[in-house]
């Protein structure tokens, strides 16, 4: 109960601060006359009494003083009448609050924005429980996995699941959406509860169950309408009924989250014989950690259990020797590319500059304005002020500045968010996330109270220092430059230095940003980019299936491309596996190391295998591929229709799906999305498996050029290869009939694979379609549309876009952060031309009775000029000097976001420092030019 | 709650939290008490007194009310709370044992 007297009792002094003070004065008083009596009664005479007793009480108001300090409420009252006291200040000179908040509004609304994006992006909390500690593998195989499970002591708990992609149908548009097989223990271990229904149980996962399926939010919402009665509702997966059992929620979206696809449904995985059988790394698994086993232990761990299985068994395990298996991800948000959040980390370390900025220009704005306070400081002083007092009273004026700077920047990080959220790269995840929440509101009162501290500290304690409070005497300007000016001066310099140190550090950031993005632009993609379509065409298994050896599968493909070739407004047309600038095709022969002969590449009249390092790839495409993207074609000729027909029976060359593994469903297939460029790995394997009939056929190759510099020099026309050796030595050879320029792969930062082509065999049931039209490809879209509908109505078109959107979108995350930091540098630049022109022309007037007698003792007005340019540039170039050192110490963690430009590029940081050098230089000639004018006449008068 | 207090401030606390312990009284009623049972040895001014009053007041150690005293003069009387009497006797076994263990030093330095 004792708080609550004291509350009330503060509450008293507080709010009846008269009342109290009456008391205070009467119980004093009551105290005086009783001392009056008890002198009077000791014999002395009224006065006498009077006058011992006051002498004894000494100074009264002191005594209250004292008192109200007891009460603790003083410090609360003197604050109240500092804030009235410094917004009065502030209103009297509109002009620097105007700055001095617009400045820090920038540089707070700024910061609150990008934190804004790492709060929502990389530290809002997930939705799975312990979600801390958990880790996900992706790209193992269930033998692997099993491994692991088995040898593993880093782990409580793992469950299991298979990426797939899947159709929908039946329900609206077919549409093809990212899907995972997850064991039993898979909801348990990420414990969340399903929005609806129930998660896959035990009893699901036995060979023979019904088919279950738990919906994803977004495909409950999106294909199907958000239905309350969908549990018990069947739907149709890759023309299999499924019952839906349950839907989770917003924000669940572990094994069904990856690329660009929608978020699917969760199948039961069933453990099935042929698990046992290692069927390529296709699997993943989610993990939870024992208590106390820390992320880096249990990735350790992972390393050496696959390792020792890479060296036992190197053939059945090749992506781990390989070294692109088993991607581990801690968390369950392995969705965040570590490109992302190096990029927003960088984007904070930047805008967290700007706002230091910001700080430096305010901060001498206030030494400066100290320098004109001094009369009223010293005033203050000689009435008794301490300097923590006045220091106090300074203090609680730049906290007002800061939280007005704060509150206008809120606003201006509203419209930051926005336009965050608009340029966000596509497919960056959690952008909905990017908002105004608790955190960032902390965040930015924190920022702002920082800042108040950081811009208020140094002004406020070299204004009290005493030697500028001992100008009273003096008056305002003393003959010559004073102990105090001088004082501020260099202040005032050394600010200037590091406003430039702080300023080529962002502009260092900014224009490596901007010179990597501009290479990148520039970058020959090897395609002529515009006014082509692509798109990704599954055929239904009504169509493809190998009822009749892919014959109908064969005819609708035909019909599509003819069909579409004879669209008007199409010039031309093409198909692939796998489109450009994608990734994916078929990655058809690699090296394996202590692997003697098999798959790798084999070139007519020279011995052995001349693959010894990475991966070709083959990309089957029909005549007109290279013209419909516009790859040149460097040597020898294109495709004719004659090349796949006149070489190969249609049987032969089948696709991956149907003939090779029959018996096993198609949806069970933990299909390779094609995006991913490391699962293109079942192998179209039509070439070796069924050498028979091609045995003396000839089959002909077009090359890239770096497949012919790399592989093959001297002229590659007419020569042979192949990629595969039979094992008594027989090939089945390629003839090279065309080089074409290299194209670029997947994203536009990588480099060019060695690639080959071959004719494209018309038996796969997915493939890519190019277009090239005469106007708008996006308008003529629907067309193509009619055309594929027709030749197989339940076909999911997919990957919809123009080459020219897959060049962006590639560049997308660096652009992204180009923008951002680009304009991180704009506003450095901004600030530090404000700042340096604001010290140096207040220096100019500071000491334009200096100049004045320096005029009048003979110095020529270009002398006086050159002064004061020396002097700033002496300022700028000291501050360009650290500047350099500090960007070469802090460009390198950009490393990972620079393409093709090395993070201490000398070219740049030598622009940087004459870019900053011809700022500096602007901003003192305008004050110079002021100082060269001055009347020696006036400026001796002046005083 | 507790401040660092030097000797002399933690003192006077003392003191006055101990001349409340019989009944409330005012301020100067205070200091004199103080004055005649320390035998003239102890002189409380009031530039120590009132402040040091209204800091226990803050914390909450005595309360004070306004009364009528000896002929009818007002004055604001000071009294004991539950709370201060607890500290009181915290305060002075600590002072016990404090001033004890001093003797004890000065004793062993003077053999």
């Amino acid at each position: 109960m004792r708080w609550l007297a004291k509350i009330s009792l503060r509450m008293r002094s507080l709010f009846h601060r008269r009342a109290a003070d009456d008391e205070l004065d009467a119980e004093l008083r009551s105290h005086l006359e009783r001392q009056i009596a008890a002198n009077v009664s000791a014999g002395m005479s009224q006065a006498e009494a009077r006058r011992t007793a006051m002498r004894e009480f000494g100074g009264v108001e002191q005594l209250k003083e004292e008192c109200r300090d007891m009460r603790k409420v003083n410090w609360l009252q003197d604050f109240a009448q500092d804030l009235r006291y410094g917004l009065r200040m502030l209103r009297k000179s509109p002009a620097f609050t105007t700055i001095a908040v617009l400045t820090l509004a920038l540089g707070i609304g700024a910061n609150t924005a990008i934190f804004s994006a790492v709060n929502g992006i990389l530290l809002e909390p997930y939705l799975y429980a312990w979600s801390s500690r958990l880790l996900t593998a992706e790209l193992l195989s269930i033998p692997e996995i099993r491994t692991i499970q088995g040898q593993s002591t880093a782990f409580e708990r793992t469950a299991i699941y298979q990426r797939c992609n899947i159709l929908i149908s039946g329900v609206s548009l077919p549409e093809q959406v990212n899907s995972s097989y997850v064991s039993d223990d898979f909801f348990p271990l990420l414990g969340v509860k399903p929005l609806l229904g129930r998660p896959i149980l035990p009893e699901d996962t036995q060979p023979g169950h019904a088919l279950v399926a738990v919906l994803s939010y977004r495909l409950w919402m999106g294909e199907l309408g958000g239905d309350p009665h969908i549990i018990g509702r069947a739907i149709s997966v890759d023309h299999k009924p499924y019952t839906v059992v349950g839907v989770m929620p917003k924000g669940f979206d572990l094994g069904v989250k990856w690329g660009e696809g929608n978020d699917g449904l969760w199948m039961p995985f069933v453990y099935s014989p042929l698990d046992s059988v290692n069927q390529g790394p296709f699997s993943s698994f989610v993990a939870r950690l024992k208590e106390g086993v820390s992320l880096s232990e249990a990735k350790t761990q992972l390393k050496v259990i696959s390792a020792r299985l890479a060296s036992e068994h190197p053939k059945e395990h090749r992506s781990l020797v390989e070294g692109y298996g088993m991607i581990v991800t801690a968390g369950a948000n392995g969705q965040i590319a570590p490109v992302v959040r190096i990029g927003l980390l960088i984007l904070l370390g930047a805008v967290g500059f700007v706002l230091l900025m910001a700080c430096v220009n305010v901060t001498s704005l206030l030494v400066a304005r100290a320098w004109t306070r001094q009369k009223e400081l010293a005033i203050r002083r000689a009435l008794g002020a301490t300097r923590l007092r006045i220091v106090r009273q300074l203090l609680s004026e730049t906290l007002l500045l800061a939280i007005a700077g704060g509150t206008l920047g809120l606003f201006f990080s509203l419209w930051g968010i926005r336009l965050l959220r608009v340029i966000a790269p596509p497919y960056t995840p959690r952008v909905d996330h990017i908002r105004l929440d608790g955190n960032v509101l902390w965040f930015t009162m924190g920022l702002s109270l920082l800042a108040a501290v950081l811009v208020g500290l140094l002004p406020a304690l070299h204004a009290s220092s005493r030697r500028m409070g001992g100008t009273l005497k003096g008056g305002l300007v003393g003959s010559f430059a004073g102990v105090g000016t001088r004082r501020s001066h260099r202040v005032r310099s050394a600010l200037v230095v590091l406003e430039v140190t702080l300023a080529v550090i962002v502009e260092a950031g900014g224009a490596l940003m901007a010179r990597s993005f501009y290479k990148l632009l520039r970058v020959d993609t090897g395609v002529r980019a515009d006014h082509v379509l692509t798109m990704s065409v599954h055929l239904s298994d009504l169509v493809c299936n190998n009822k009749d050896w892919g014959a109908k599968c064969m005819l609708a493909t035909k019909n599509v491309l003819d069909g579409i070739r004879s669209l008007p407004g199409v010039q031309r047309a093409a198909l692939s596996f796998a489109g450009p600038l994608q990734g994916g095709g078929i990655i058809q022969a690699e090296h394996y190391p202590g692997e003697p002969s098999g798959s790798g590449l084999y070139v007519e009249g020279r011995q052995g295998n001349q693959l010894t390092s990475g991966a070709i790839s083959g990309r089957p495409v029909t005549p007109g591929f290279f013209a419909t993207l516009g790859i040149s074609i460097l040597k020898g000729r294109d495709f004719e229709p004659g090349d796949y027909l006149r070489t190969s029976p249609p049987v032969a060359v089948d696709s991956q799906n149907f003939a090779t593994k029959p018996g096993k469903p198609l949806g069970k297939q933990p299909s390779a999305s094609k995006d991913k460029d490391k699962d293109g790995h079942h192998d179209l394997k039509g070439n070796d498996s069924e050498p028979g009939d091609l045995r003396n056929s000839l089959l002909v190759a077009i090359v890239s050029r770096g497949f012919a510099d790399k592989y093959i020099p001297g002229n590659p026309l007419g020569k042979r290869f192949s990629t595969s050796e039979g094992n008594d030595g027989h090939h089945q050879w390629m003839e090279i009939v065309g080089v074409v320029n290299d194209v670029r792969d997947r994203a536009v930062k990588e480099f060019a694979r060695p690639v080959y082509y071959t004719p494209f065999g018309y038996g796969n049931n997915q493939w890519e379609i190019m277009v090239r039209t005469s106007t708008d490809p996006m308008t003529m879209f629907p067309a193509m549309e009619r055309v594929v509908r027709s030749a197989d109505n339940d076909a999911p078109i997919t990957n919809i876009e123009t080459v020219d959107q897959i060049i962006a979108n590639s560049a997308a995350e660096p652009r992204f952060q180009t923008v951002l930091l680009g304009s991180f540098g704009a506003l450095g630049l901004l600030l530090a031309v404000i700042g340096i022109y604001g010290v140096v022309s207040y220096s100019v007037i500071q000491r334009t009775h200096e100049i004045g007698v320096r005029m009048a003792l003979g110095a020529q007005r270009g002398d006086v000029l050159g002064m004061v340019i020396r002097e700033g540039m002496t300022l700028a170039g000291a501050g360009i000097a650290i500047g350099i050192g500090g960007a070469l110490a802090l460009t390198r963690f950009l490393r990972s976001l620079l393409f093709e430009i090395k993070p201490t590029d000398p070219a740049t940081f030598v622009g940087v420092a004459v870019l900053l050098a011809l700022v500096a230089l602007a901003a003192c000639y305008v004050p110079a030019r002021r100082a060269m004018r001055v009347d020696p006449m006036v400026a001796l008068r002046y005083e | 709650m507790s401040k660092p207090t030097d000797l002399v401030q933690g003192t006077l606390d003392l003191l006055i939290l101990r001349t409340l312990t019989h009944e409330p009284m005012h301020g100067w009623g205070i200091a004199q008490r103080i004055q005649i049972v320390s035998n003239q040895v102890l002189q409380v001014r009031q530039g120590a007194l009132y402040p040091a009053l209204h800091r226990l007041e803050q914390q909450g150690w005595i309360r004070a009310e306004w009364g009528d005293s000896e002929n009818n003069r007002r004055a604001k009387f000071y009294s004991l709370t539950k709370a201060g009497q607890k500290y009181l006797q915290r305060e002075k076994a600590n002072w016990e044992r404090l001033s004890s263990a001093i003797g004890l030093v000065l004793d062993e330095a003077r053999s």
